[in-house]
């Protein structure tokens, strides 16, 4: 049986300002599938991820986006997650006064009634609510909360995991969900992360490093320098850039790169 | 019939035909005090913008109108339900109501009273003879110092007296509602408080003022408010008067040793309204901690002065301020902390923000440090801004549109002064408010 093509990105070109970020991303991401982006700081692996969200600081300057035969730069940020996009944010956003819960349930309701289903009431919400709690082990006190305001930088990753959850998306993207992560709190991200995965959805995880990849074992890597995609391969790609870094990757420098790149950790 | 207030003669008269009527009963030493502040007041008159203090805030639509003393209200029984049902008066179990300056006992409540504490009002607690009211009121709200306070005190003749007798946990919070029926001519009434809060007792007050209906009318409060050695006191203000009113109130607390003070005044109502706020340090160990939440919007004008003094060491203080505008309206906030000579080992933190809304709204923000000690630390900051995009991305990247994910954040900023009051039904009132006045809608 045929996947499902849930996403297609062609030729993607997006500057911040006057810098060139991405200089022709091609990807293709089918239902059932984990993808793992990699590269170096500065490859524009955020920005690729914050351009899916819908984040409009960027402008994209040629090429297109196509997601679940939608053209998908046309479509608002609210309209990207209501048709079951989800970005974890690297930095997760602090928002005082909005309670976590009030804040999830208006999310879910909100894409809830996109798909014209009818809302949650209290009593559903609160059931799921905790059933998926358990999925990150995260401290339900955290739900009552302010949205991620006072948590920790481990806390804020899980508190994303658990939204994508929560909200069930059908195409996720991960933004450096390891970094700032103990060793403990990734195994349960990742365990998170994959016991969410089915035949219908797929997982993009940006990262830096291949640490995560132990975790999330993925079926595609690619390799993005420069803002384009320069190697794809499957998971010994990444062992392999664990240990060679990225240089043997990298072009010669053509004057665009905006600051000089180091390799890996481990040479 | 009454005179009419225009000019400065006319408070003359008015105060003259206040005596004539009612005022002339009250002990003599009432009607001393009320005699020295309308001499000041006529000497001083109103404040002019050239006035440091009243730079921003122009009161020439207060100034320039004149205003009727109201007589005590004849209320039908359907005005007393409407009253009685107000979900701040309904929420409100041990309460004193009065309605255009006057008490009414009808609508007021003492059944839930807390036996240590004496609750009444000062035209029956003067007329008795109370030796405590006699020493205490007008002592802390300087008449010299304070046009509007001089006004108050020189037609002070009704308001609420509050006591809590030492070492006493009373739980249920005490409300004084200020109701204003207005009337075709523009009334002006002076409410006036006096809240002993006993060495050791912990409390809670809540001043309220609101309208029945909309209408040209001022009200000028006064509040003297004294929390003894170890005591507690949280005291919020709910100002919710009507969009043609005029607001003006003097709020003057004094804390003593080890003393707790905790203020959160919530604004949202009247067309000009001034708070001055002003709190005192007065024994080691105190603690201040003045919140606030002022949300406007058309041609409202709302001005909050705030003064912390620290007069001795080891006191803490602690500000948060904030704001919301819309349309055309302005805000003004002045934080002072004065930090007297000696004053060593102050901590004072300062913050006021503002989220402007629309394109025509505007805010003065001043923060005022007078610092006299060398071992102190002080901090202030103030923010005007709009919406953070980075949280207005998060939220629409959830799937909540534009408009929800506005009204959202909008909320959040507000509640999070709200949150910090403990009288749960008043947070649910101040939410319910507030999401009645977003201009975004929110989410169910």
């Amino acid at each position: 049986m045929e996947k499902e093509r849930l996403l297609t990105v062609r030729n993607l070109h997006a500057k911040a300002g006057d810098i060139d970020i991405l200089q022709g991303v091609d990807l293709t991401v089918n239902a059932g599938e984990v993808h793992a982006l990699m590269g170096p700081n500065g490859s524009g692996k955020s920005t690729l991820a914050q351009i899916l969200a819908g984040r409009d600081q960027y402008e994209v300057t040629e090429g297109e986006v196509i997601y679940r035969g939608k053209n998908l730069l046309e479509l608002a940020p609210e309209e990207r997650a209501c048709e079951g996009l989800f970005l974890a944010f690297q930095y997760p956003v602090e928002i005082p006064g909005v309670n976590n819960t009030y804040f999830l349930k208006a999310a879910l309701n909100a894409i809830r009634k996109h798909r014209g289903e009818e809302d949650l009431d209290a009593v559903d919400f609160l059931a799921l609510v905790k059933e998926r709690l358990q999925l990150v082990e995260m401290d339900p006190s955290l739900l009552s909360r302010p949205v991620n305001e006072g948590f920790s930088g481990g806390e804020k990753k899980r508190n994303e995991i658990f939204q994508m959850a929560v909200l069930e998306p059908i195409l996720a993207i991960l933004d450096e969900t390891d970094s700032g992560l103990d060793i403990d709190a990734l195994r349960i991200v990742a365990a998170g992360v994959n016991r969410l995965k089915r035949p219908d959805n797929a997982t993009v995880v940006v990262t830096h490093y291949q640490r995560l990849l132990n975790y999330i074992v993925p079926d595609f890597v690619h390799v993005l320098i420069d803002g384009r995609i320069v190697k794809s391969g499957d998971k010994n790609l990444a062992l392999e850039l664990e240990n060679r870094g990225y240089d043997w990757l990298e072009e010669q420098p053509k004057g665009r790169r905006k600051t000089p790149q180091r390799g890996a950790l481990v040479s | 019939m009454t005179p009419l207030a225009h000019d400065l003669n006319s408070y003359q008269a008015g105060f003259e035909w206040r005596e004539r009527h009612g005022g002339g009963d009250d002990p003599v030493w009432l009607r001393e005090m009320r005699g020295k502040a309308i001499a000041q007041f006529l000497d001083t008159g109103f404040p002019g913008t050239d006035e440091e203090e009243w730079r921003f805030t122009n009161l020439a639509p207060i100034a320039e109108r004149s205003y009727r003393l109201p007589e005590f209200p004849t209320l039908e029984a359907s005005t007393i339900r409407r009253i009685a049902s107000l979900p701040v008066v309904a929420a409100a179990h041990c309460r004193l109501v009065f309605v255009n300056g006057y008490l009414i006992p009808e609508l007021s409540s003492t059944s839930h009273l807390h036996p240590s504490v004496q609750l009444q009002n000062i035209a029956s607690a003067a007329l008795t003879s109370d030796s405590i009211v006699e020493r205490e009121l007008s002592q802390y709200a300087a008449v010299s110092k304070s046009s509007f306070t001089a006004l108050n005190t020189a037609f002070l003749h009704d308001g609420a007296y509050v006591r809590v007798v030492p070492s006493q946990a009373v739980d249920e919070p005490i409300y004084l509602i200020y109701v204003t029926v207005p009337a075709a001519d523009p009334v002006m009434i002076f409410p006036r408080n006096l809240i002993l809060i006993g060495e050791n007792s912990t409390a809670k007050l809540v001043e309220v003022y609101l309208s029945l209906a909309d209408g040209i009318y001022w009200n000028n409060a006064v509040s003297e408010t004294v929390i003894g050695e170890g005591a507690r006191l949280e005291h919020i203000k709910y100002q919710l008067e009507a969009e043609s009113a005029f607001h003006i109130s003097t709020q003057q607390s004094h804390i003593g040793r080890d003393a707790v003070y905790s203020s959160t005044s919530i604004a949202m109502g009247s067309r000009l309204a001034r708070n001055n706020l002003n709190a005192i340090l007065a024994g080691m160990g105190g603690e201040c901690t003045l919140n606030g939440l002022y949300l406007i919007a058309g041609n409202q004008r709302l001005d909050n002065h705030t003064l912390i003094e620290h007069t001795v060491p080891e006191c803490a203080s602690h500000e948060l301020y904030k704001g919301i505008l819309n349309g055309h309206s302005h805000a003004v906030f002045n934080g002072r902390v004065r930090v007297r000579p000696g004053a060593q080992k102050t901590d004072a933190k300062q913050t006021n923000k503002n989220l402007l809304l629309s394109n025509d709204a505007l805010v003065n923000t001043q923060p005022q440090l007078e610092i006299y000690a060398d071992d102190v630390k002080c901090t202030h900051g103030a923010t005007i801004g709009q919406l953070d995009e980075e949280a207005v991305f998060y939220l629409r990247s959830r799937g909540i549109d534009l408009e929800a994910a506005s009204g959202l954040l909008t909320y959040g900023f507000a509640s999070d002064v709200i949150d910090r009051v403990s009288v749960e039904p008043l947070r649910n009132l101040f939410n319910d408010a507030l999401r009645e006045r977003l201009p975004q809608g929110l989410p169910d």
